[in-house]
């Protein structure tokens, strides 16, 4: 606390707080408070409005059984009162208990709003977009008693209400698409987490479901891809791939995933207990490693030194169609043609052993071996390999293969240096090193590698993010193949070489794809190969290999085909079909090799997803002492905290053997309609995001460190409405929007302000500023460019070379969009730790480390910078100009619709006349044409108040 | 010491809530603070057009303690410089050369027993009325010894650049926390609202590994966070009027801005948000010619401009940014942070591949420019009120790195800092290295001791500046209770 040592001894702790509470309030709000108040004018203040029933604080042991907290009681429907007004109409239970309550204290409701406030209210409640002028128009025009009803449904149902009440969650789960740190590593895939999110808000997913999905969707019966993209969420936090206590890391990772948790589905802050039992609230040490079990057997993100990481323990390749498909059986089907085409060949080689003779096939055979000079087919002892570090063995393409991750690497002794091809199968769903943009081989991580710094003879077959690049030094060459190599597939990859011309080709998965010319000398340069890393040591592929093999010849087109098709097992070659050429046993040869050839098999598109794995054996908890992960105390089962029935958990494994079930029981606990936190907590936020507060203003705290509802009884009655609708989100929201109090407006009244003048008790609705992301979507609204397309991975807007220079490789940090896409959604902009947007930083966007309940709201002076002096408000101002000059033949029109546009509200004629003056003086004052003047004025419409607050 | 330390364990002993940081307005207990120390409202400026106030949460706001200093100027060896070479005299390793030893380090090669032994590659000297060694790297430095005071016993949790540049910055190894000079400038605010009270300025060669995160106002708002400042135009994001609103185009616009919005607020008593931001734009408008004028070098003479090595193109860059820094700290500038180094590899101070080539470098880029800003403060008799601060996130191992070459990989066990000015002593070695510089053995100093007396200095008790999130009052310095370096303080 903050200097309050002298203030102490003078007045009580809980005048203190209420002071405090004011001071908040007036400092942050400005309640009309004189500016030359006095502490003693405040204290008086405060004394008038301290909460009744707050309690004194008393010191509490953790091991007894403490007095039950408000929030903690069993949720119960509150009673409705009888009330009566001549001054609006009452609508629900909600309005009845709110409208008794002012009664009761002598307030008076303000009167209800207009029409068009209400309309740009709504829009932005739900959508967070302003309306359009047209829309604005037909609901004026709409005189049908049911017309708000009707507004309220459709935006409900535009999706583009999923977009801005996603955002809402996103905030609560520091939702970032990296890692932070040194290396601020992409989450691979975690954009279908938030796409998840908006469609679950779309699809009003019920609440129970929307907790469950996320905690442990994968431990659930049905199994969908979304099942596994939901619990991206235990993911989403900051991850130091590099620490210096690899075992404490893994515990913080954790502590976040547990305190998120608690925080956001029950408004406890845990956090405290992580290291000693919390003085606030009567958590003992004991229960937060109890809780802590329930995440325990998870994956970890590394399990050892250095900077590499294992993606496989917290990223799975799935089908999209998962669980969802008859995929399976179309794969039968596939087996099965393709083994009868497979014996037609073997059928005929039959006919041309017996017609040609026995040694015509070893010479077939034999041509494709020939002069291969090395062959990994990983499926025994590697004597070739001079280093193995870390590697292990796995079902590969043809037996075993190899896999890395985290830091391994092979060598070999470089086997060729003139002619020579490479021919590799990988595998990967973690895309290389380097990004998709610099697609030199030697940027990329290293499948097949000899690269060594400076202009020298080496060469290499890498993975430079979603391609396959090959290249050879002195002079450098480098060509690459098509996107989408990093997919969870085989591929096949030759790189063949032909010194005389220099000639470089790549061929992927049977098909030549690149082709370039390079140096004609020996490349000599590597004295070794590294495999699966490039060899000065960077990243290593988080992936499998097989099947390496070199030959110091340029294979032809049939060869490296054949390869593909099987790995060089089907004898069948256009050089033997060439040498018969002409008989009837090549003809059918050929045909029929040609035939298995265009069975492709059924493919399936796969995806890389951000998801919950745990560990084969769920790991015994323990007591870490004083938060230290490497001192074991006392052992803990998965329990809840006492001061919510203290059980131990109920834990069913699911029957896939993939998972404990902690997590599910955890969820169900969350879940159930005995916990007396989960609705409220619930029933809070959705509160404070349609009237600009919550009833309990610390919406991640209900305990003692947090504040008190307003109105317990509204915040109760309201859990329990959303209860009674199965959880639906939707519903909640539309009760509210419904309510008199959301149809009332914001005028100030003396009276009522000398009562409660913090509003506490919504005697009138709350303006508010736009939030970060409504301030750039609108500015985009507004002017038509916005693009309203939902969903996919992160785009990249314009960022300002400031900002990239701030950047440790500022060449390589962000990104480039189309026009198109770098004007979506502010949701759609891919969240970096490291650099974020400063539109959106200047306007106080949610911290992305740690969960956010209610967004700052802060007045600055940047803030105004942004508008005025950004490139992106200056250009959006000139397409609004210029939108405007298209649409508009005087500039009088052009004045009244842009201020249409940017408040909602049709302008009089006095108004439109003072803004056609100021137009004209920049015209003459400042010899701007008409256009420039214009574009002028726009600016300043995106400044002005009526554009970036809502009544 | 002016105040009592608190009672260990009350960090979470709130019986309620200081708090409301929740729910978002974290700046508002400092009004508090201010209010009954009668300088709130008298700290407030009227905004240009001379009606309306604009209440700026950085408002000046009185000291918690008596302060000693008024601004931080932290000169960041990002990499990690070597203790060894530059400051923290060795002379029993020159011998062992080349000889491999038994010594315990840990850097980004792990956990090691065992290394060879890297000669300290530049001779010491002594300088100043103290005697102080100091290695050829740093002449003028070594010029000022009398001023400063050496921590040779620092420590650091991470021998890791990602996690131990948070630790220097925020204190914590964990991405999220505000940095000192949020924690500054939250406690003190500033003293001269038409510019950031919390300035950052970068390598020319890009920021440090984690880019924003090391002058992020994590949890706290945005205001805190530090404001990136170049010594090219602009010098800040968006500080300059785009064409389209040159030539006194903006201040029509403003003019036409303020009508407006008044007309607007008319109808919309008590809204003060609404004034409020009227005024930020007076506010903003004022910046526009303050911080270009605050940066302007043009204003200083040929003679300032040598004394910072600004007329030699290897010193310019630097030269340049600390005579920003003093002309930012002149102006009320509570924080300036001053990167040496940026990117990676050989850009910075992280000399893991050949040692000279790399402190050769970055020393012969800062020494005359780091003496240079301490002998201007010095004579405008702003020193004393200046405290500056050097050093990286960690040392360098007296053993290499690879089988060949000079390179020394991270320290965290012991490395050398030093400060000068804003009420230190002056002349004075804290803390001692072994003899091989490997890791601290007399008074072992942590981070979080450094911050705690800076804090101090400033007049902030930093086992009271509090800021309640997540059901925790966070202090910079951690949970306990932490000292600062008393005999480092004059």
């Amino acid at each position: 606390m903050v200097r309050m040592g002298s203030l102490v001894p003078l007045i009580s702790i809980t005048l203190i707080s209420t002071l405090l509470i004011n001071t908040l309030l007036i400092s942050t709000r400005m309640i009309n408070t004189p500016a030359n108040t006095t502490a003693s004018a405040l204290v008086a203040v405060a004394d008038e409005l301290a909460p009744p029933t707050e309690e004194s604080p008393t010191p509490v042991d953790s091991r007894s059984a403490p007095a039950p907290r408000w929030c903690d009681l069993p949720l119960v429907r509150p009673s409705i009162p009888q009330v009566q007004s001549t001054t609006l109409a009452i609508r629900s239970d909600l309005d009845r208990i709110w409208l008794h309550r002012l009664q009761s204290m002598g307030l008076e409701p303000a009167p209800p709003a207009s029409e068009v406030d209400l309309i740009r209210r709504l829009h932005y409640t739900l959508t967070g977009l302003p309306p359009s002028p047209e829309q604005v128009d037909n609901y004026l025009a709409d005189d049908t008693p049911d017309r708000w009803q009707r507004l309220v449904d459709r935006l409900l149902q535009d999706e583009q209400f999923g977009v801005h009440w996603a955002r809402h969650w996103l905030d609560l789960v520091r939702w970032a698409e990296t890692d932070s740190y040194e290396r601020d590593r992409l989450k691979p895939g975690a954009w279908r987490y938030r796409d998840w999110v908006i469609d679950s808000f779309n699809a009003d997913m019920p609440y129970d479901q929307f907790l469950t999905m996320q905690l442990a969707g994968d431990e659930l019966d049905d199994e969908t891809i979304d099942h596994h993209i939901a619990t991206g969420f235990l993911h989403l936090g900051i991850r130091d791939d590099e620490p210096a206590d690899p075992v404490q890391a893994v515990y913080d990772d954790f502590d976040g995933m547990l305190d998120t948790t608690c925080r956001t589905m029950l408004g406890i802050s845990i956090g405290c207990a992580r290291c000693h039992d919390h003085k606030g609230d009567p958590i003992p040490t004991r229960d937060y490693y109890r809780l802590l079990t329930f995440f325990e057997g998870l994956k970890p993100y590394k399990s050892g030194g250095g900077n590499g990481i294992s993606t496989n323990n917290f990223v799975r390749t799935l089908p999209v169609d998962l669980g969802r498909s008859n995929y399976q059986a179309t794969v039968q089907q596939w087996k099965t043609e393709r083994s009868e085409r497979l014996s037609e060949v073997n059928n005929l080689l039959t006919e041309v052993k017996e017609r040609w003779g026995e040694d015509v096939l070893q010479q077939a055979r034999s041509s494709l071996w020939r002069g291969q000079l090395l062959h990994l087919p990983f499926s025994g002892e590697e004597s070739a390999l001079k280093e193995d570090r870390g590697s292990s063995r796995a079902p590969g393409r043809h037996g075993e293969g190899v896999v890395l991750d985290e830091n391994d690497r092979l060598l070999i002794d470089r086997p060729v240096q003139d002619d020579f091809s490479i021919s590799l199968w990988f595998r990967t769903d973690r895309q290389g090193a380097g990004g998709n943009t610099d697609l030199r081989w030697f940027r990329g991580t290293g499948l097949v590698d000899g690269e060594i710094g400076g202009v020298v003879n080496d060469f290499g077959v890498s993975l430079v993010g979603d391609h396959v690049c090959v290249g050879t030094g002195n002079p450098e060459v480098f060509i690459h193949g098509p996107q989408g190599m990093a997919n969870g597939q085989w591929h096949h990859v030759v790189f063949t070489r032909h010194r005389k011309s220099g000639e470089i080709v790549l061929w992927i998965d049977g098909s030549r794809v690149s082709s370039g010319s390079g140096g004609k000398q020996a490349l000599d340069a590597p004295q070794q190969l590294s495999i699966g890393r490039m060899l000065p040591d960077h990243q290593t592929l988080q992936g499998s290999l097989d099947e390496i093999r070199f030959w110091d010849r340029v294979l032809d087109a049939s060869e490296v085909l054949d390869l593909a098709i099987d790995g060089g097992a089907l004898p069948a070659h256009q050089q033997l079909v060439e040498e018969r050429l002409g008989t009837a046993e090549a003809l059918r040869l050929n045909a029929a090799v040609t035939r298995l050839g265009q069975l492709s098999p059924p493919t399936r598109e796969e995806v890389q997803v951000l998801s919950a794995q745990e560990l084969p054996t769920p790991a015994i908890g323990h007591v870490r002492v004083r938060g230290t992960a490497s001192v074991k105390g006392e052992a803990v089962t998965p329990g809840f905290p006492q001061i919510l029935g203290g059980q131990e958990a109920t834990i069913v494994p699911p029957s896939d053997g993939q998972s404990s079930g902690r997590r599910l029981a955890l969820a169900s606990w969350i879940t159930s309609p005995d916990n007396p936190r989960t609705s409220r907590v619930i029933a809070n936020r959705i509160w404070q995001h349609v009237f600009g507060r919550a009833i309990v203003e610390s919406p991640n705290d209900f305990g003692k460190l947090g504040l008190l509802p307003h109105d317990q009884q509204l915040l109760d009655l309201f859990a329990t409405e959303i209860e009674a609708q199965q959880w639906s989100i939707k519903s909640a929201i539309r009760l509210l929007v419904s309510s008199s109090m959301f149809r009332m407006s914001n005028q100030f009244d003396e009276e009522s302000n000398r009562v409660d003048p913090e509003n506490n008790h919504l005697w009138r609705f709350r303006s508010r500023r736009l939030s970060a992301e409504e301030v750039r979507d609108s500015v985009l609204a507004v002017n038509g460019s916005l693009n309203r397309s939902l969903g996919g991975p992160g785009v990249y807007p314009p960022m300002p070379s400031e900002v990239l220079a701030t950047a440790s490789r500022p060449g390589q940090a962000w990104g480039r969009s189309s026009p198109e896409d770098a004007a979506r959604r502010s949701l759609f902009i891919h969240v970096k730790r490291s650099l974020l947007h400063p539109l959106l930083l200047a306007f106080d966007m949610a911290d992305t480390d740690s969960p956010c309940p209610v967004r700052f709201n802060t007045i600055q002076p940047t803030q105004a910078l942004t508008l005025l002096n950004s490139d992106f408000t200056g250009k959006q101002a000139r397409l609004l100009a210029q939108k405007m000059s298209r649409q508009e033949t005087t500039l009088s029109r052009q004045i009244e619709q842009i201020l249409y546009l940017i408040s909602q509200h049709p302008p009089d004629a006095q108004r439109v006349e003072r803004n056609l003056a100021f137009v004209e003086s920049l015209k003459t004052e400042h010899q701007l044409d008409e256009n420039q003047a214009l574009e002028v004025f726009c600016l300043m419409a995106f400044n002005l108040n009526e554009f970036i607050h809502i009544d | 010491m002016t105040d009592q330390p608190q009672a260990k364990g009350q960090f979470c002993g709130r019986t309620r809530r200081e708090f409301l940081w929740e729910s978002g307005a974290g700046f508002t207990s400092l009004a508090l603070g201010g209010l009954l120390g009668n300088g709130f409202f008298a700290g407030q400026s009227l905004a240009a057009d001379g009606l309306t106030q604009f209440k700026s949460p950085l408002t000046p706001l009185p000291a918690m303690l008596a302060a000693r200093a008024k601004s931080v100027i932290f000169l960041f060896m990002y990499g990690g410089p070597s203790h060894m070479d530059t400051f923290d005299y060795k002379p029993a390793l020159y011998p062992l050369d080349g000889k491999t030893i038994d010594v315990t380090t840990f850097g980004r090669g792990g956990h090691r027993k065992q290394g060879r032994v890297v000669g300290p590659k530049w001779n010491f000297k002594q300088y100043g009325e103290c005697g102080k060694y100091v290695s050829d790297l740093f002449p003028n430095v070594g010029s000022m010894v009398d001023d400063i005071t050496f921590l040779h016993s620092m420590t650091a949790d991470s021998p890791l650049h990602g996690s131990a540049m948070l630790m220097m910055n925020s204190g914590k190894l964990l991405s999220g926390s505000p940095c000192l000079g949020s924690w500054v400038n939250y406690g003190l605010g500033t003293l001269n609202e038409n510019l950031p009270g919390f300035v950052v300025m970068l390598d020319q060669t890009g920021g440090p590994i984690s880019g924003a995160k090391n002058w992020s106002s994590g949890y706290m708002p945005g205001q805190y966070q530090g404001t990136v400042l170049r010594s090219e135009d602009p010098p800040i994001l968006d500080l300059q009027p785009p064409p389209a609103l040159g030539g006194g185009i903006q201040r029509s616009v403003l003019d036409h801005l303020r009508a407006e919005n008044a007309e607007h607020a008319i109808e919309r008593l008590g809204n003060p948000d609404l004034s409020a931001r009227i005024a930020s734009y007076e506010l903003a408008y004022q910046m526009q010619s303050s911080a270009p004028e605050a940066v302007d070098l043009a204003k200083e003479d040929e003679e300032t401009h040598a004394l910072y090595g600004i007329d030699q193109a290897k010193t310019q860059d630097f030269g340049k940014k600390c005579l920003m820094a003093r002309r930012l700290v002149e102006r009320g500038v509570r924080f300036v942070q001053i990167y040496s180094g940026g990117n990676h590899n050989d850009n910075n101070w992280d000399a893991h591949g050949d040692l000279k080539l790399n402190h050769d470098k970055h020393a012969g880029a800062t020494d005359l420019p780091i003496a240079g800003l301490l002998k201007d403060l010095k004579r405008r008799g702003m020193l004393d009120e200046t405290l500056v601060i050097w050093g990286g996130e960690f040392g360098r191992q007296p053993t290499a790195e690879y089988s060949e070459g000079t390179g020394r990989d991270h320290n965290a066990y012991g490395f050398t800092m030093w400060m000068a000015g804003g009420g230190t002593k002056g002349g004075t070695s804290i803390g001692q290295t072994d003899e091989l510089g490997a890791a601290a053995v007399e008074s072992p100093l942590q981070v979080k001791n450094l911050h705690a007396t800076a804090l101090h200095l400033m007049g902030l008790d930093p086992n009271r500046l509090t800021y309640f999130h997540a059901g925790l009052d966070r202090k910079l310095v951690g949970f306990e209770d932490e000292q600062p370096i008393w005999n480092a303080i004059s």
